[in-house]
């Protein structure tokens, strides 16, 4: 399981790939890592939802933080998200927060 | 910085650990520790047994150490858990002595009482491993859901229009049309179908954790599984029922049901649990150890003096809740889903027990009753009865209620129902009923407000078999049809059960927008049950507890084959919500008050003025005067509704309104559709002011007011130029 996310920054937007699963072995790591950005003009955040295959409730914090803590209101992108995780999200009601992108 | 209090103190097998935090109970996440906390009065040791998700072999125990032991509470911390990864349970040790009321087994692991997250019937009907030694196990909850501005509505308890329903029942039928049916996400789905009916409240039959293989068994008749639908049995009184959950299969269940409850409050709608408090899922002597017998059996179960359950719920066991301790826990459950999941009120489930001391004796000043009237976290909350219970104490209308509790009125169920198959000598009974029940509730404080009207519950026929059929049909159920309700006051029409005679099924339709005119416009709440609205059937079954299949699932085909009577329903319930005289929170005066010309309230009956009781007691007329409804400077109009459950046409004289008003007709049962009904507001101007005949069986609902003046279009002139 990727346990190290690598943030990238390009001006006000950040980029992260996410590897299979998003739980509470490896969500608090990236959580620290997004909040080194916190109020920092961030405008978007793009995950790279390629490769997961499963999130879990801590998982789905870590982009409601995304959301709502960052500050500014960024918008969230979610690349190439699976049927699966994107079901998890209606269900759950935080799809509103995200937009969806195929590459 | 690390805070001391967080300050690993202790080791057990690599795992650090420190003394816990007696409160709350349960698991909490603090810091980077879980604190888990566990009441027993009577257990000697204590151990925590922790397993990863899903495997069958704990990975650790950890005893309880005697500096962990304070009072009756063990307590303890344990720091760096996998929390999402992680499934708990304890094993307590003490005497196992029946006859004193003491059943502690340390070989069997027990679920937390307080568990918010249960898993092992995470999917609805897939069979368990049987084998599994730990069957109902907790798990931890990390709450951050983000509930942005939602609080409960608080919408004024006159003002409620009540839909009980059943959340697999709701959508599992193939016509429902959703993603996800017989869960929460597939309620979220048909909101706008409430909305759209017009309800502002929805009743969730038991949502708590329960087993559905509970006493599940392949029916006798057919071969087909019975199982545990309606899930009057809990395994726990804090999490909510995985499988209920599209999600809960990712134990995801708290997400979902927050969701829902977000979604509805979002529309306007309130959300009522049923909560069943009276008893559990561990049955009696023979049941199994699932929690509360193996860590408390003594302090949680009301035990006759020789150590065995008494059985006031007729399910095996009693739940002990004048117990100050199992009080606490009823309480701590009832605050969690207010503050944790913004639940709107609750129906508490055989609550005649609530109001039992420890020997089974009814108390004239149940400790647990009040403190739940007098709560400060429930003290916007609803708190309705189902004022009974299976021992025979049956308190409708004098259910301890320090004016916060209201009750189902289950004599409004009888007297209508008798009354619409036309019995004689009920009528005076219908008359109190529908001015709220001022007999049962007048007392106390209560009002009004107090009376949950209802012709139809989970409990007995829907309301198209109340009228399709005269007696019970619950073969099925594989009990010989000695289960349910033997006196159900139905009528069948002429025809017992589904028929393809015309006259039968308009009287019969007929005989349910009766009834449902007698909800809506009878003071006091009124719940309607699920599926009633399009003429919903379980085929005369008047208990398909156990039926999770077509008996009890909504056919959504019926929206279409029964169009009228979801019109009827959809604008019955607007015009209840459009005319404020109807809702009343007190009773009424029956008299002009306020010099007004007109009561506030009246009888009448063929004759304008004179509630003559004739034609065997079965015709009865009410008004009401709107201007006794004026709170904010805007009066309603009035509201006249003659009822004739007499089987010929009676003329009935209409009381004669103030100058410039007109009787305008909203309502008239016998007409068939689209006449039946009209939309609330755009009522036709009766052509005789005097006097309205209402066919045999009918119901009319007329409104006295100014008659809207058309505006006369200004003709144009033609010219020449």
């Amino acid at each position: 399981m990727e346990n190290q996310f690598e943030v990238k920054q390009d001006g006000a937007i950040l980029s992260i790939v996410l590897g299979n699963e998003l739980t509470t072995v490896n969500a608090p790591q990236l959580m620290d890592e997004l909040n080194k950005y916190r109020d920092k003009g961030i405008e978007k955040v793009v995950f790279d939802a390629s490769k997961l295959t499963y999130i879990a409730s801590s998982g789905v914090r870590v982009i409601v933080f995304a959301k709502q803590k960052l500050g500014g209101d960024p918008v969230i992108e979610f690349v190439n998200c699976q049927k699966d995780i994107y079901d998890i999200f209606e269900l759950i009601g935080v799809q509103d927060y995200i937009e969806f992108v195929e590459k | 910085m690390q805070r001391v209090d967080l300050f690993p103190t202790h080791e057990y097998q690599g795992l650090k650990l420190r003394t816990g935090r007696p409160y709350p109970f349960g698991a909490t996440v603090v810091g980077n520790a879980v604190n888990f906390s566990i009441y027993s009065r009577y257990a000697t040791d204590c151990t925590l047994v922790l397993f990863h998700n899903h495997e069958e072999e704990p990975f650790v125990e950890i005893p309880f150490k005697k500096e962990f032991h304070l009072g009756n509470v063990f307590s303890m911390m344990v720091f760096d858990l996998d929390y999402e990864n992680l499934e708990y349970g304890f094993r307590m040790d003490g005497p196992f002595d029946p006859q004193q009321g003491h059943r502690f087994d340390k070989t069997k692991i027990l679920m937390d009482p307080y568990a918010k997250l249960i898993v092992g019937r995470d999917v609805w009907g897939k069979q368990p491993d049987w084998n599994n030694k730990y069957q109902y196990r907790s798990r931890v909850v990390f709450d951050d859901f983000d509930w942005g501005d939602d609080l409960p509505l608080e919408t004024p308890v006159n003002d409620l229009v009540i839909y009980e329903m059943h959340v697999r029942n709701f959508t599992c039928g193939a016509a429902s049309g959703v993603r996800h049916p017989g869960t929460f996400a597939g309620i979220a789905e048909k909101i706008p179908y409430l909305k759209e009916l017009g309800v502002n409240c929805v009743e969730l039959m038991p949502i708590h954790e329960f087993d559905e293989f509970e006493n599940s068994r392949p029916s006798p008749v057919d071969g087909h599984m019975l199982y545990n639908l309606w899930g009057y049995s809990n395994v726990g009184f804090f999490a909510p029922k995985a499988a209920y959950a599209s999600t809960g299969k990712f134990s995801m269940q708290v997400d979902e049901l927050k969701n829902l409850v977000k979604q509805l409050h979002a529309n306007g709608i309130e959300v009522i649990l049923d909560v069943v408090f009276n008893h559990t899922a561990e049955g009696n002597e023979n049941g199994p150890y699932i929690s509360y017998r193996g860590i408390d059996n003594k302090t949680y179960y009301m035990l006759t003096q020789d150590g065995y359950y008494f059985n006031f719920s007729g399910c095996g066991n009693t739940l002990n809740c004048n117990n100050p301790n199992v009080r606490d826990m009823i309480v701590d459950s009832l605050r969690y889903w207010v503050t944790d999941y913004h639940v709107d009120g609750f129906r508490f489930d055989l609550a005649a027990i609530l109001g039992r001391d420890q020997n089974g004796c009814p108390m004239s000043n149940p400790p647990l009753l009040e403190s739940l009237a007098h709560d400060p976290i429930l003290g916007k909350t609803k708190l309705i009865a189902e004022a009974w219970d299976a021992g025979g104490l049956y308190q409708v209308g004098s259910f301890p209620s320090w004016g916060r509790w209201a009750e189902w009125n289950g004599k409004f169920r009888d007297a209508m129902r008798r009354f619409l198959k036309s019995d004689e000598h009920v009528l005076d009974d219908v008359k109190e009923r529908i001015i709220g029940s001022p007999d049962l509730y007048a007392s106390q404080n209560r009002g009004i407000k107090a009376s949950v009207n209802f012709i139809t519950a989970h409990d007995g026929f829907t309301m198209m078999d109340l009228v399709s059929y005269d007696g019970k049909h619950n073969e099925q159920n594989g009990e010989d049809n000695r289960d349910g309700e033997d006196r159900n006051n139905s009528w069948n029409c002429g025809w017992e059960g589904e028929c393809d005679i015309e006259s039968i099924n308009y009287l019969r339709h007929k005989q349910i927008k009766n009834a449902v005119t007698m909800l809506m416009t009878s003071q006091g709440i009124p719940m309607v049950l699920s599926g009633d609205e399009m003429g919903n059937t379980q085929w005369g079954n008047n208990n398909a507890y156990c039926q999770d299949n077509e008996i009890a699932w909504l056919d959504w085909n019926n929206l279409e084959k029964n169009a009228d009577l979801f019109n009827y329903y959809k604008k019955i319930i607007k015009f209840r919500r459009m005319h404020k005289v109807l809702r009343y929170e007190y009773h009424l005066g029956h008299n002009d008050y306020r010099n007004l010309g007109y009561p506030d309230f009246s009888w009448h009956g063929v004759k304008a003025w004179q509630p003559w009781t004739g034609y065997n007691n079965l015709t009865l007329a009410f008004m009401l005067n709107g201007q006794y409804a004026d709170y904010d400077g805007t009066p309603d109009d009035f509201i006249y509704v003659a009822m004739n459950m007499h089987w010929d046409m009676h003329g009935f004289e209409l009381p004669q309104l103030p100058e410039e008003y007109k009787w305008h007709v909203f309502a008239n049962t016998e007409m068939a559709p689209p006449a039946d009904i009209c939309e609330p507001g755009e009522e036709p101007v009766v052509e005789n002011q005097g006097e309205v005949l209402v066919a045999g069986r009918s119901i009319m609902v007329l409104v006295g007011k100014k008659p809207v003046q058309k505006k006369k279009s200004k003709k144009v002139k033609k010219t020449n130029d």
